[in-house]
This record gives structure tokens, sequence and C-alpha cells, in this order.
């Protein structure tokens, strides 16, 4: 087997590959074990002329990842979402039908609406039992059209496109409200082990949907007065929800939350990836060049040159 | 005016074409990939996956592709594979001339024939069968038309496809060719003077606009409607025609590799401040 | 577009306390960006757009020799046509029929346009095509699209050979001149209006008004009312001694469903008056350019 990489996970740009370009050859005699195994972004062809060789083509413009045998191109510019299961993402109801929910989760529609089934939230009061024909009837008091939810994958639907179909399970999947929806490209958000971060010395709440949806809210303050010992949790998280739902936000908070989202605006009209350190770096950068110069209002944050001042730190 | 010589006899003797080609060069060609916000809001049916605007010369055209997303119709849902949807339209500040009949794309008879030869070009580029049961739109403006839009509209939807990262078997690129009659000379991507001579005259001029795979060598389009006196001409009229696709492929892939590398550069925080605002 | 009743709630409260979603306060605009001279085959062009380029509009002018119409035999005529790069579904506002209304009678003199009365006008065709709209404010977008693209609009200049001469018979023939640099630019179009949309939120009964709204802020907002401006740029440019005079306003239209008290219309236009002065288009000739210019900004 011959390939034009070395094996190392190394992603730099002397691996870019275009589509239709031969990535390795393979002759179809040798045994088994010098056979490459075609991973996302590419396709095999046996050649014409030569009758028993296999060809490795890419599919896309990317750049070329190798483990052991596997090879696979990552493209380039990775707006589309491709979901995988246990990922956080967040998404707008679109539809609700008879047992189910659409969700509106690519946010370049370049991926079909995923679904989340009665089956996969939990009813209000926490308890475990089937659904009725009165909870299918009532779904659109749970969750309307319009309504913000985040939620995990559940499964990947294969023969129906890659589909999504989604659960609510947790106690960490709620419907959003009373914050800021963001929206970038879903490759600059990159896996971590916590997509639910206290930020800005715990003031402010931020959901990192893997499809490129950030959620900004006030952090829950978990001193809810009304806590009496006899509520389960579900009732206490009702409450909590409830409440965090009807306090309105003071100016404050709403400056932070402005200037939060102001910041990941930056990191993404510059295109870099939008992780927690570096979005609080820019925003920390905005106060200070507000407290130096007084001339960075929250607003000002995203004219062209300012974006260079917040931003370039980011760049060698 | 005496002894002066005018321009186009000066361009004839020199054996160039009106413009000042050569008989085999290809018009000033620029490919920019990502025109269009592929960020929008919800439910709205105008954000795009991918996008390129693709100039030939003073022709351009802009493409954008959305999908996998659902079909319109269950019954348009194939169960083994994706189906591509081709709206191609023009603005009406499009013709170089005074032209501006406002075209409807769904009742002009040119429009609905070239989106048929899109969409065969294209299902024969994109590996449908990953995406069972899903629609891929792909939406094509002529901005500007100085001859070749065909081309032009073909090597915009294809740049847009490498663009919003669906997979597909080869770059596809497309090129028209034609014969200068009076000097028997083969041309390559005729503009609008020189398309509109190949179709008055009735001694056998040819247009033939020609999409290929390049790498792999293969031939998804061609078409010709004049009379052709024999195979020969046929044949090196082709393969003027697939010179020019392999031309106009080296434009597009050396495009799409500029583009790839800086944003991968970027978001490794690479690349200075100023290429993140010409790019992203 | 359809938000949630919290988001609209939401943004509504910090509309009302001068902290909207992007941190700008209600008399704001955001920075739009507009690139001259894309179409060789047009006399004028610009493209207007957003940073994030979430709204995003082409304009094209082209101007043809047409007879005049015999009821104004000595006036040109301008047509704005709109077109979309995604069909035109689900749009309640009609911008075509509003951008004709509101902006033609304001743009050029007509009679400037007029070569030989009887037989030879210019007819400018204003061609819009939306890109994208999800910014929001694609009305705004539009008018400072079309004020660009006028500014840089370039007329070739034309030469009326009179009748019975030149052979021309008994009526007047014209000779255009090719060159570029004999090209002149529309007179009279410093003075090109733009619009400027104040959207109407109701907080508890009592209404919000912002300017260019987002699409979010949009989808809150009970009524839109539409200002064409006429912000004389010319006298603050040709002679500095002059004092900058206020801002007329040409035209007003409420578009939107709700009713509006009538007292608030006046509050609508000194809001408009107000804000109108932080507008700003960075106008160049392409965004290299603009980056090597180091962010020259037009107020």
């Amino acid at each position: 087997m011959t390939t034009t990489t070395p094996s190392s996970s190394s992603l730099s740009i002397a691996h870019l590959v275009i589509p239709g370009q031969v990535i390795a050859t393979s002759s179809s005699n040798n045994n088994k074990s010098d056979r490459f195994l075609r991973g996302h972004g590419t396709y095999v062809e046996s050649s014409s002329n030569k009758g028993n060789e296999e060809r490795l083509i890419s599919s896309v413009c990317g750049i070329i990842h190798r483990v052991n045998k596997l090879i696979t191109v990552i493209p380039y510019n990775e707006s589309i979402y491709k979901g995988n299961v246990g990922d956080l993402v967040i998404g707008r109801i679109s539809s609700v039908s008879s047992s189910r929910w659409t969700v509106i989760i690519s946010n370049s529609s370049c991926m079909k609406d995923a679904q989340l089934p009665l089956s996969g939230v939990h009813l209000p009061g926490g308890v475990q039992r089937l659904r009725t024909k009165q909870d299918s009837l009532n779904m659109s008091t749970f969750l309307n059209i319009g309504d913000l939810i985040c939620s995990e994958v559940h499964k990947v639907q294969q023969n129906d496109g890659g589909s999504l179909s989604l659960h609510t399970r947790s106690h960490k999947y709620t419907k959003l409200e009373n914050g800021i929806l963001v929206k970038v490209p879903s490759c600059l958000i990159a896996r971590r082990k916590s997509h639910i971060l206290s930020m800005i010395n715990n003031k402010i709440d931020v959901l990192w949907g893997v499809n490129g949806n950030i959620w900004l809210q006030r952090a829950n303050t978990t001193s809810s007065a009304s806590a009496s010992a006899s509520d389960t949790i579900a009732d206490l998280q009702e409450k909590m929800r409830l409440e965090h739902s009807t306090t309105p936000i003071s100016l404050e908070i709403r400056c932070i939350l402005a200037r939060l989202r102001n910041s990941i605006e930056c990191l993404r009209i510059v295109h870099t990836m939008c992780t927690p350190e570096n979005t609080e770096s820019v925003y920390c950068k905005s106060l200070q060049l507000e407290t130096t110069m007084h001339t960075t209002q929250i607003a000002n944050m995203l004219l062209p040159e300012n974006i260079i001042l917040l931003t370039n730190e980011f760049r060698s | 005016m005496g002894s002066s010589i005018r321009r186009t006899d000066l361009l004839a003797l020199s054996n160039l074409r009106n413009d000042g080609r050569k008989p085999d060069e290809i018009r000033r060609m620029r490919v920019q990939l990502g025109p269009v916000s592929n960020i929008g809001t919800d439910n709205s049916s105008e954000t795009a996956g991918g996008s390129a605007l693709v100039e030939m010369g003073l022709t351009c055209a802009m493409a954008t592709v959305r999908g996998p997303i659902a079909c319109i119709r269950r019954s348009d849902e194939l169960p083994t594979q994706a189906i591509v949807d081709v709206i191609i339209k023009s603005v009406p500040f499009a013709s170089s001339g005074g032209d501006r009949r406002i075209t409807n794309p769904n009742s002009d008879r040119r429009f609905i024939e070239m989106s048929h030869l899109i969409k065969r070009s294209l299902e024969a580029t994109l590996l449908l069968q990953l995406f069972p049961k899903s629609r891929i739109q792909v939406t094509i403006v002529i901005l500007a038309d100085d001859g070749g839009r065909l081309c032009c509209a073909i090597n915009a939807a294809s740049a847009a496809l490498i663009d919003s990262g669906l997979p597909i078997k080869d770059i596809l690129c497309a090129c028209s060719a034609g014969i200068n009659i009076s000097s028997d000379t083969t041309l390559i991507d005729l503009n609008r003077q020189e398309e509109s001579s190949s179709h008055g005259s009735k001694s056998g001029a040819v247009h033939l606009p020609c999409a290929m795979l390049p790498q792999r060598g293969t031939l998804v389009l061609s078409q010709c409607e004049a009379r052709i006196s024999n195979f020969q001409t046929l044949d090196r009229v082709l393969e003027a025609a697939m010179a020019g696709c392999r031309v106009v492929f080296d434009i597009i892939q050396a495009a799409v590799r500029e583009r790839a590398s800086a944003l991968m550069q970027l978001r490794n925080g690479q690349g200075t401040v100023i290429d993140s605002f010409a790019v992203a | 577009m359809s938000i949630s009743t919290s988001e609209s709630k939401f943004i509504i409260e910090g509309c009302r306390d001068g902290c909207r979603v992007d941190g700008r306060s209600r008399k704001d605009f955001r920075l739009y960006s507009s690139v001259v001279g894309d179409f060789a085959l047009s006399c004028g062009s610009a493209r207007i757009f957003l940073a994030t380029k979430e709204t995003h509009v082409l304009v094209s002018i082209k101007a043809e020799l047409v007879v005049p119409a015999s009821s104004s035999p000595s006036e040109g005529t301008v047509e704005v046509h709109v077109d979309y790069m995604q069909g035109n579904n689900n749009r309640d506002d009609d911008l075509e029929s509003t951008l004709s209304n509101l902006l033609v009678p304001h743009l050029v003199d007509k009679k400037k346009l007029c070569i030989a009365p009887d037989y030879f006008v210019w007819k400018l065709n204003i061609d819009v095509f939306v890109i994208t709209s999800g910014g929001g404010s694609l009305i705004d977008a539009c008018s400072h699209g079309i004020h660009t693209a006028l500014q840089k609009t370039l007329l070739p200049s034309i030469t009326v050979v009179p009748a019975n001469e030149g052979g021309g018979g008994n009526k007047p023939t014209v000779q255009v001149d090719s060159d570029i640099k004999a090209a002149e630019c529309i007179p009279g179009v410093e003075n090109v209006p733009i619009i400027v949309t104040v959207s109407l939120l109701k907080h508890k009964k009592i209404p919000v008004m912002i300017v260019d709204a987002t699409s979010e802020e949009e989808a809150c907002a009970f009524s839109k009312v539409h200002v064409v401006l006429d912000r004389d740029e010319s006298s603050s440019s040709s002679s500095s001694s002059k004092k900058d005079r206020e801002p007329m306003i040409c035209a007003l239209h409420k578009a939107g469903g709700g009713a509006l008290p009538f007292v608030l219309l006046q509050d609508v236009t000194s809001f408009v008056l107000e804000a109108s002065s932080s507008s700003r288009v960075v106008v160049s000739d392409s965004l290299h350019h603009l980056l090597q210019d180091n962010f020259s900004i037009q107020q």
C-alpha cells in the first residue's frame, strides 16, 4: 500500500487534498492486512486500466487524517454539522406533530431537521410513566413552535440521510429562556468534556452547542428561597427554571451578556476557534480597552478596527 | 481612413481574437468561495452551506448550495440516494445590451434547459447515495452575461459544492469551444460576440459547451447544435474544449486550495488579521 | 421567522433598558460596508453588507436612452426593480413598491436627465438584488446601496446634433462619446436621500422605538415606520463655512400591522433626526482597499 501522507495526526497544510485527488492505491491481490480502510470524505474506486488496483480518492477538500489504516479527509469548511451521539446541541422547535417535535439544528441549512420524540423528554413533575394520549395532545404546552431547547443527540439515522433524533432526558437539558443565542459555524466549536460552563466570575452560564449555536444566560442562583424539604429534585428544578425565566435581568447582567455575545461575534468574524478561553480573553481585553481608552463601548466592539485590536493576540 | 489599420484587422493579422486573446486562451477567470454568509436565521431559505462567485471575463455567476435537506414532498424522496434541485435564474441587469426582459426561471425555455443540463452534470459529480431520502438544492444566478453563461454557471455550482463540503467525485469543470470558420482554427471559452457569430451562419460554425471531471478524464456534458462537416472537426473542437476544462480546473483548484489553507491557518491561530477579514 | 415569547420578552426589555442584544443603544446603527464597481456591464454598481454579511444586497444602475413620454417630454425616468436570490416567499412587505414610492421621487432631478426634449432622455434602471436579508433592516440597506451606487454612476457624455444638420434628417441625433474619461456623474446626485426605519416595540403598552433592527428585533416589532431623510452631505463637503443644516424628511411611510397613536408619529420623526447622525457606511473600491486605507470611515 502506498500513501502520499506520513502517518501522523498533525493538521498541516501540506496534507491538503482536493476532491478527486487520489490519496492511496493498493492492489487487491495483496493480502488483506495491507489494505486501507475508507473513512469519511473518501471513496474507493477500482482502477479501470489495471483491473485489480483499488484507489482511495478524496471526495471533499480538506486535510488527510490517518489512524493506522483508516484514512479520512476532514473538510476545511465544516459548516455542515454531522451529528455524533452524545453531542450537546441547541435548536429551535419548528413544528409539533402527533408524537414528536421537529427541531432546526443546522444554522446553515445543510442538514435535515432533527426529531425530538415525545418519549425523549421528561414530563413535568419528573415522574417516570407511560406517555398517554393526553400528553401527546398537550405537547405544545411543554414546547411550542419557536422555543429554543438544549438537548443531546440520541441517534443518527443513516438510512435517512443522517438526520438526528434527540432527547432531553437529563436535568441539564431544558427549554432555554431569558438569554441570548449566538450562531457560529460549527467548525469553530471544539468538542470538550463539558459543554455547559460558568463564565465571568460565575455570573453567566454558557452552553456551547456542538452544532454552532451558543446560548448565554444569567447563572442560576441556587439560593432559591422557596425550597422546602418535601420537594423532589424535579420539583426543585422546575421551580428554578420558572424563577429564572420570570425574574427580569438587571442592566448590569444584560451588559455582560451583550459584551460576551460580541466577544464571540468578534472571534467568529475573524474565524478563530470560539473556545471559552478565547472568548473570556476577548471579553477581558474589551474591558481593558474601555477603561484605558474610553472608546470601546460594547456595540463598538464589532467595528473592524476594534475587532483587530481585540483579536490580534490569537495571531502569531 | 487611408492607410490606418483597423483594430479588428490588426488582430486578425496577428491571429488573435476580437478581444485580443490567443485562440487557445480562456478569459480572465476569478473564483471566489463563500461570498454568501453561511449563518442565518432559523427557517430562512436564504442561508447556504456553500457558495461561490465565478467570473469568466465579464460573465459572472453566483451559486449557493443547501443540503442535504428534506424533500418538499415525500413523493420526491428516493430510498437510495439524494435528489438534486437546480434553480437557475438571471438578474435583469445581466445582459450587456439593453435587453431587460425579466425572465421567469420556471417558464423560460432556455433556463429550463440549462437547469436540466446542470442537474445532470451535478448528478454525475455528487456522491448522492450517501444521502438517501434527501435533497440537495443548488441555486445559480447569472449576474452578468457576456457569453458562456452555461459554462460559468456550471463552474460556479461546482465551486459552491466544494465550499459546502458535500462529497463529490471530482471537481466539475466546464469550458466551451468553437471554430473560427475563416481561419479554421479552434477557439476556446467563446465570448458573446463569438457565440452569436457561430449561431448566425449556416456554414458549420460550431459552439460546443463541455463539462468534464478532469482528474478522472471523463466527460459529463457536451452539447453541440451546429452542423459539423466531419468527425475530425468534432474531435478537434472537443479536444480544445477539454483542454479549456483543464485550464479551468487549475484555476478552481488554486482558488480552493488557497481558501482552504487560509481558513485552516486562521483556525489554528496563524495568518494575519487582515487575511482574516479578506477570507472569513 | 418565529422566535419564542421568552426571546421576544428579553429583546423588548433590552431595548427599553437601552442595552440591546448586541450592546447597542436604541439610536445606534450597525456598520454597513459597501464595495463599488463590481459590475463592468453596469453604469454604476454597489454591494452593501453588514460585517457578518447577514444582510447583503447588490445594486446595479444601468442607463439607456429612451424617447420620453408625451406627457412629460423633458423628463427622464427612474425605475426600481427588486429581485431575490431565493424566491421572495413569506415576505410581508413589498420591497419593490415601497422603494419605488418612497425613494424614486427624490433620487435625482428628472429634468436633468433630459438630453433632447421630445426625442432623447435618460432612463435609469435601478436593480436591487437581495442575496441575504437575515440581518434585518433590508430596506435601509437597499437605500444605502442605491445611495452609494448613484454616487458612483457615470453616464457617457452625449452631444446632440440638432435636426437638419449632419444628415440627421428632421430629427436631432446624438453622438455618444465612448471614452470613459469623458463620462460624467448624474447631476444633483449628492442629495440622494436614505431610508431610516424605526421599529416600534411594545413593552407593557409603552412603545419603544429602535433604529436598524436585527431580524429578531423586527420579529418582535408591532409596527415599522420608514422615514426618508435628505441629509444634505454636499453642504458639509463643498463649503465648510456653511453650517450643516438639519436633515430634511422627504417621505414617511408606516408599514407593518399595528396602529399608531397620532402623537407617536412626532416622537418617531424627532427620534429619527436625533439618531440619523450616527448612521454610517464605509465605502470602498474593494475590501482590500478598505483595509489598506486603515478604515477611513465616511460620516
